[in-house]
């Protein structure tokens, strides 16, 4: 049972931390100009 | 049968791509699809585990083809591969990309299957020729720039790995491939050649630069090949190498800022891709049958899922002109096949239970989870599949395909996708979810022959609570505004700017500031040279550039010269 909600919190607290990533990253190494294709 | 018969699929393949540079356009397809069947043909005919083909070269005895199980599982992969591109290309008329895609599995294959350092050394170079060649036929300025810049990092490899396995092959007098020991130098030129073509962090920037813009066989195959020979030749010559665990490590959490962030779709996928590269890595480092199984599975499945999802993406582009996050939307509505096939791919990729993904990645992760690495390490892996959620899932399935379009949203043309790339995307989703149902298939497959079960019921339910919860958590989080951006974010920098900077923004200030301190300092100097250099008369005779023969002829008369003083001085 301990180990399906290490697995459950795991899967939770993942996205919380990969979003939080996702807008620090962006803050740091967004850069002005946008390069397309 | 003759050893020499060996070498017969790589011939095939070789001498398709000569065929294909050298008959008229309509016959590329023909070529190209042909090929991969009637060499599978051969291979299976002649190919059997334990078998070698030796060859006296001088002093030295080269084994272009050493046959292994490992090496099997690769050619089969690599004839799939090279089937399913050529499927997806059929209706292209480039004789450039079909030669060079077939040049490039050529490569591969004989990458995989070869014996000795100096036969994989050849190989490893036609890999990154033909790959050159996959992204140059894009014939875009950008493209031929990335292709530039793909080819020197995969010379550059390449010198690496020549450095190491002449180093090796001087001291320790083997020339086979096999384990090397990071304890010599030669281990260390071997380990950062092999990384650049295995996609280390810091060396990586290649990828991510030259995938997207490559051709549309670019695009299709180039996930097949090139990373997963840096992966294979890991595995024989690192495995178990302690530092390859945190080199993985930092290779599978680096591109998460990216994947999340990047607004072009087919970025997305080759920065997704440094991470299942990076958890291989690790497996590779913990080196237990179980974790190279899991490895050699993995890659096998890799190349089915992101082939997939690139060629959807090919699709996207070719139909739109634009793989954009923000402008896509709904598609799922105009082609179904296409979203169906994307949502397996992306369920494989994320390791959902019941695709080959969950068999081939619980395999690598049991074999973490059981080694004497730290159970924080295991479940910072585990929770990678969660990043693969939000990429894979959100924003490539789910807003891409099924959510509704929006006025900014572009609609493909009613033009019915062409048969043979449907065709291409079912069948690696086929194999995906046939492997996924009946993973016994896949025991056959393991080389290494580890005897782990993965499929078990605590597995399953473990994976589906950990993807399920993280689901729902992002569920809640988009509701109240804190979800993935939908609008397009600006460029991130990554690493490559630091090689601009070195490479090119650094040099210009010195040699400006060089030039600069040495007109200042000597004026008379800098007349001078000037003075030489451009001289104030008209250019007569001398002025002018000379033929080569000329100048052959005055060297020549020169040392005749030099000769007779020399004879007369004696």
């Amino acid at each position: 049972m301990m180990t399906y909600l290490g697995y459950a919190l795991t899967g939770g607290l993942a996205v919380a931390v990969a979003l939080l990533i996702r807008a620090v990253g962006q803050r740091i190494l967004g850069s002005k100009e946008s390069v397309d294709e | 049968m003759s050893e020499l018969a060996l070498l017969l699929p790589v011939g095939l393949f070789l001498a398709a791509a000569v065929l294909c540079a050298l008959l008229p356009r309509g016959w590329s397809f023909v070529i190209t699809l042909a090929t991969p069947i009637i060499s599978a043909l051969v291979a299976l005919q002649v190919m059997q585990e334990g078998q070698q083909f030796t060859h006296a070269l001088l002093d030295y005895t080269l084994v272009p083809v050493a046959v292994d199980a490992l090496g099997l599982l690769m050619m089969g992969l690599f004839h799939l591969a090279a089937f399913i591109g050529a499927l997806f290309i059929a209706a292209e008329k480039d004789r450039l990309q079909h030669g060079a895609m077939l040049a490039y599995f050529a490569g591969g294959m004989g990458a995989v299957m070869a014996g000795d350092w100096i036969s994989f050394f050849v190989f490893f170079e036609i890999i990154a020729l033909a790959g050159a060649g996959l992204v140059f036929a894009r014939r875009t300025e950008q493209s031929t720039q990335a292709g530039v810049r793909y080819f020197l990092f995969q010379v550059g490899a390449g010198v690496m790995v020549l450095a190491g396995l002449l180093m090796n092959g001087l001291t320790t007098g083997q020339w086979l491939i096999g384990p090397v020991s990071l304890s010599q130098t030669a281990g260390w030129f071997l380990l950062i050649g092999l990384g650049i073509k295995a996609g280390f962090p810091l060396l990586h920037i290649w990828l991510v630069d030259a995938y997207p813009k490559a051709s549309l066989a670019g695009l299709s195959v180039l996930v097949a090949v090139t990373t997963k020979v840096g992966i294979v030749a890991l595995m024989k010559v690192f495995p178990g190498e302690a530092v390859l665990v945190p080199i993985g490590t930092v290779m599978a959490l680096w591109p998460i800022v990216y994947v999340l962030n990047e607004s072009d779709l087919r970025r997305v996928l080759a920065y997704s891709m440094m991470i299942q590269l990076g958890l291989m890595v690790v497996a590779v480092g913990v080196g237990t049958p179980t974790a190279l199984d899991g490895v050699s599975l993995h890659i096998a499945m890799d190349v089915l899922f992101k082939m997939t999802l690139f060629m959807a993406l090919a699709l996207v582009l070719a139909n739109l002109g634009t793989t954009h996050a923000d402008q896509l939307k709904g598609l799922g509505k105009h082609w179904p096949v296409v979203a169906a096939c994307v949502a397996v791919a992306s369920l494989a990729n994320m390791a959902i239970p019941f695709t080959g993904g969950f068999v081939s990645k619980k395999l690598m992760l049991s074999a973490i989870e059981t080694s004497t690495l730290p159970q924080w390490l295991y479940f910072v892996l585990v929770s990678l599949s969660v990043v693969g959620l939000l990429y894979a899932w959100v924003r490539i399935t789910w807003r891409v395909f099924f959510q509704a379009a929006d006025a900014h949203s572009l609609k493909p043309s009613k033009d019915a996708l062409p048969r043979l790339q449907l065709l291409a995307l079912l069948l690696p989703v086929t194999l995906l979810v046939l492997t996924g149902f009946v993973p016994g298939l896949l025991d056959g497959l393991r080389p290494f022959g580890s005897d782990t079960d993965v499929v078990t019921a605590k597995k399953i339910i473990s994976q589906l609570l950990m993807l399920g919860t993280a689901g729902l958590v992002y569920w809640l989080l988009a509701k109240k505004g804190l979800g993935l951006p939908t609008q397009r974010l600006a460029r991130m920098a990554d690493i490559g700017v630091v090689y601009r900077f070195v490479l090119t923004t650094l040099p210009q200030a010195i040699a400006q500031k060089w030039r600069t301190g040495v007109e200042a300092t000597t004026p008379s100097l800098i007349q001078a040279m000037r003075f030489v250099a451009q001289p104030k008369w008209p250019l007569q005779h001398l002025g002018q550039s000379w033929p080569i023969g000329a100048m052959a002829l005055w060297v020549a008369v020169i040392f005749a010269v030099l000769l007779l003083l020399g004879l007369v001085n004696s």
